[in-house]
């Protein structure tokens, strides 16, 4: 472990330690097992979106699609879930194949269609917000309570939807960036010619950096069904722009090539944090847009001081 | 072929055999029936000018690019190489002019990289990929570089280094070094040599492309002349001629290698006075003069702070201390906006990441410094644009199609003409040439040399920090060679030859023939 790459998420694991000291001052209730389990369940969502996010933005694309394709998961596990366990199961690993092919069709595009991945992205949002709707035109649907129970219930002061988080980035996260496949989607981002010349194919790195995108999606959009126990096409659609803020506040570059899941996952505890202590310490609802603008862009600029601080400004251009 | 014995006519078949190759790229010609072969255990040099397809055969050769016709045999057998790393596995592997490493990767992590050994579960084996890489370090004996560290840390010639045992990390049967030397200093040109040596003495064919004469006098077993996209001549080192290989490069003859020198100024206009500068731990204690119509080299190993001086006066470098005045006048270094105000003009050493915007078109380029100059009331005028772009072309002989041609479109040589044709534009006076030959083939250099001449002639001031002591020979009135961060020495007229630079910048001045070098020769500027 190189431990040079963690430096980058210190911001969001800061700003999340701050801002929870800062809730449980305001609110002391939330230091009970139910309040811990709430806060938390909350950003979950969130948190596996900017894992969606992440996998693409390092290899320097972005994905406009995570909130629909949460929306359309979301949909799908609400509407044909039933109440069969058995049935439920494989509804679930249904909703698994089915945000997993609308990441590897956004892959296809970007990679062999050779448009811009914001323009392709974009494409597929409304065409994946489509599908959602025709497969559950209102919200609604039936969620099984011991499915909900098991994501978003706890143990203790440890809430199961963390648990579930770290199951995704155990099984899927680390083994994939472990992978030769993860080193590439890295490399790509990094250095896209030089990754060409040292014999990755950058077309197929995209293909399946997307197609993972789509996984870690489905798996946002299986926690919100637990969550919200009803499906809704829709309702993923703040998960997008939110899952981009919080990669970046997790310390992830744009152009590609660097970021650490740590990073994003407590950028999006942070981001859902933030909404909470807004609302908890009073501020009308008709500031609470302005205000999280307004927190999020200083404490971005106060994360980017210290490249300032540099010897060269090639180094800050380089940045 | 039936098993690999020594069998005398296998032998002899080249380790690398490349016939019929041709390339075409949307109309233009890269590669026509170019023939080239490498034996077993030879370094071969190939030369040609900028565009001549040397890049090409290179990328073909290594499976970067297919060839549109023609085939390639290795020891022999024809093979097709469908991507590096089906080259790599056939044993052909290529260090690349421009770097193909990943900043942001660890050292290891790039060498490694495409070929890291994994297991069942297709998971990096991490500590067998760092024993590898260390394995090798020990063997081409790099020690000075830490495998886990973020590759974008290093210099340029440590990357550089890390190319080379990228590529040596496939054990190659063939290797190709494309300008493998341009970022290293002499010191680690001649440890690449040495491992050089030790390769081809195991059999390996190394094919070698270079624009340093002296480097290919001292490496070279054969040499072949690209030309035109075809190869125009191969010749054993012993029968080397330069002057006639100079002029199958360029298909005509060039009397000398150096253009007549501005003749030296007389007079003691001190553009430039540099009164000691320190930044930090980049610069010690530099004091200096400069002259209009003086053409200063600086010189020194790599990495001894020749390239942060310039950086430092175009205000690139933070936290400076000392006096810099320009025609009298204090300056503020503080950003590169300051001191292009105060009459500094760089060209960058990497002109497609720093120099220009490559996409955009010459006219957009050359404008680009002083748009402040070209507009009125916050619009561009676009009619002094064009004619401020018609000026520059033609005053620095740019061949381009037109003005809208996008700068990507054009050879280095014509880019780097493009670069300073903006910086004149905004009335630079003192003029900082960061490296501009490297990679550079021999004409375009020549062109180089003459256009710091025209500089000079016109009453400008110029910094040249060239690698290749050649260049600061013909070119320079005055050589600052650096070291440790330091001026070490100052060379003048006919002292500066390149045994002079050379000693001066490994620090020898004890040696015979030290003693007797007047003292007034040295540290002339820092003495002011």
């Amino acid at each position: 472990m190189i431990i040079e790459r963690y430096y980058s998420s210190l911001t969001a694991v800061i700003g999340l330690v701050l801002l929870a000291i800062l809730f449980a001052y305001i609110q002391p209730m939330i230091l009970s097992p139910f309040g811990v389990t709430m806060s938390a369940n909350q950003g979950t969502t969130l948190a596996l979106a900017a894992l969606a996010q992440l996998v693409v933005v390092l290899t320097g694309g972005v994905d406009l699609s995570v909130g629909a394709m949460v929306g359309l998961t979301n949909a799908i596990a609400a509407t044909y879930m039933g109440t069969h366990p058995a049935i439920a199961t494989l509804v679930i690993i249904g909703t698994l194949f089915a945000g997993t092919l609308a990441g590897f069709v956004n892959g296809l595009i970007v990679a062999y269609g050779r448009i811009q991945p914001i323009i392709v992205t974009l494409a597929t949002l409304y065409i994946y917000t489509g599908i959602g709707l025709v497969v559950r035109p209102q919200p609604g649907g039936s969620v099984p309570s011991g499915f909900a129970n098991a994501l978003t219930g706890s143990w203790g002061y440890l809430p199961y939807g963390l648990i579930f988080l770290l199951v995704v980035v155990g099984v899927a996260w680390v083994p994939l960036m472990r992978s030769r496949l993860g080193r590439a989607i890295k490399a790509v981002g990094d250095n896209r010619n030089g990754a060409r010349v040292s014999g990755i194919s950058v077309a197929r790195t995209e293909l399946w950096a997307y197609t993972a995108g789509g996984f870690f999606a489905a798996c946002a959009g299986i926690f919100l069904t637990a969550q919200t126990t009803s499906g809704d096409p829709t309702i993923g659609t703040s998960y997008t722009l939110n899952s981009v803020a919080a990669v970046v506040f997790g310390g992830a570059v744009l152009g590609g090539g660097r970021g650490v899941a740590l990073g994003p996952i407590c950028g999006a505890y942070f981001l859902s944090l933030l909404i909470s202590v807004l609302f908890a310490s009073g501020v009308s609802p008709f500031y609470q847009n302005l205000l999280q603008g307004a927190i999020l862009v200083i404490v971005l600029a106060a994360a980017n001081v210290w490249r300032l601080r540099t010897r060269h400004w090639l180094n800050v251009m380089s940045n | 072929m039936a098993d690999s014995s020594e069998s005398g006519a296998f032998n002899d078949a080249p380790a690398l055999e490349a016939s019929g190759i041709a390339k075409h790229f949307a109309g233009t010609i890269a590669l026509d029936d170019a023939d080239f072969s490498c034996r077993r255990g030879e370094v071969h040099v190939l030369l040609g000018a900028n565009g001549a397809g040397k890049s090409t055969l290179v990328k073909i050769l290594c499976g970067v690019q297919p060839p549109d016709a023609g085939t390639i045999r290795l020891a022999g057998e024809p093979v097709k190489l469908e991507n590096p790393i089906r080259a790599a596995e056939l044993g052909v592997a290529a260090v690349f002019q421009e770097l193909s490493l990943a900043p942001h990767l660890t050292v290891a992590e790039n060498i490694m990289l495409a070929h890291e050994p994994t297991g069942p579960l297709g998971q990096i084996r991490g500590r067998e990929l760092r024993r590898r890489v260390t394995e090798l370090f020990e063997q081409i004996g790099i020690d000075h570089i830490k495998p886990n560290t973020l590759t974008g840390r290093l210099t340029l010639a440590d990357q550089q280094l890390v190319e080379i045992a990228k590529a040596l990390s496939h054990d190659p049967k063939t290797l190709i070094v494309d300008e493998g030397t341009s970022a290293l200093g002499q010191e680690e040109v001649r440890r690449l040599f040495d491992l050089l040596g030790r390769l081809r003495e195991r059999g390996t064919a190394i094919i070698f492309i270079s624009h340093r004469m002296a480097e290919v006098r001292e490496i070279a077993d054969r040499l072949t002349v690209f030309r035109n996209g075809t190869n125009v001549g191969t010749v054993d080192a012993a029968d080397m001629d330069e002057s006639h290989l100079v002029e199958l490069m360029l298909g005509e003859r060039i009397e000398q290698s150096f253009p007549e020198r501005a003749p030296r100024p007389t007079d003691n206009d001190i553009l430039l006075d540099v009164d000691h500068l320190s930044a930090g731990e980049l610069l010690h204690d530099i004091s200096f003069q400069l002259r209009r119509g003086e053409v200063l080299g600086i010189a020194g190993l790599e990495g001894q702070g020749q390239g942060d001086l310039l950086l430092a006066l175009f205000g690139m470098v933070r936290r400076l201390s000392g006096d810099v005045r320009v025609a009298g006048k204090p300056v503020n270094l503080g950003s590169p906006w300051k001191a292009i105000r105060a009459g500094f003009a760089l060209i960058p050493e990497d002109r497609k990441t720093q120099g220009l915007l490559q996409p955009q078109s010459l006219r957009e380029n050359i404008a680009l410094a002083s748009l402040k100059n070209l507009s009125r009331g916050g619009l561009i005028d676009r009619a002094r644009e064009r004619r401020t772009a018609d000026e520059g072309m033609k005053r620095m002989e740019i061949k381009a199609a037109s003005m809208e041609t996008p700068v990507a479109a054009l050879s280095g040589g014509n880019q780097q003409k493009v670069v300073i044709a903006k910086w004149l534009e905004t009335g630079g006076d003192i003029f900082l040439f960061y490296d501009p030959t490297r990679g550079v083939d021999v004409g375009t250099k020549r062109a180089f040399y003459e256009l710091i001449g025209e500089l000079a002639r016109a009453g400008k001031a110029v910094m040249l920090y060239s690698t290749e002591l050649s260049e600061l020979v013909g070119v320079c009135h005055r050589v600052l060679v650096m070291n440790d961060r330091r001026i070490a020495e100052t060379l003048e007229d006919t002292d500066i030859t390149e045994n002079a630079i050379l000693a001066a910048s490994l620090g020898v001045r004890e040696r015979a023939g030290a003693d007797a070098e007047p003292a007034a020769t040295r540290n002339i500027g820092a003495a002011s």
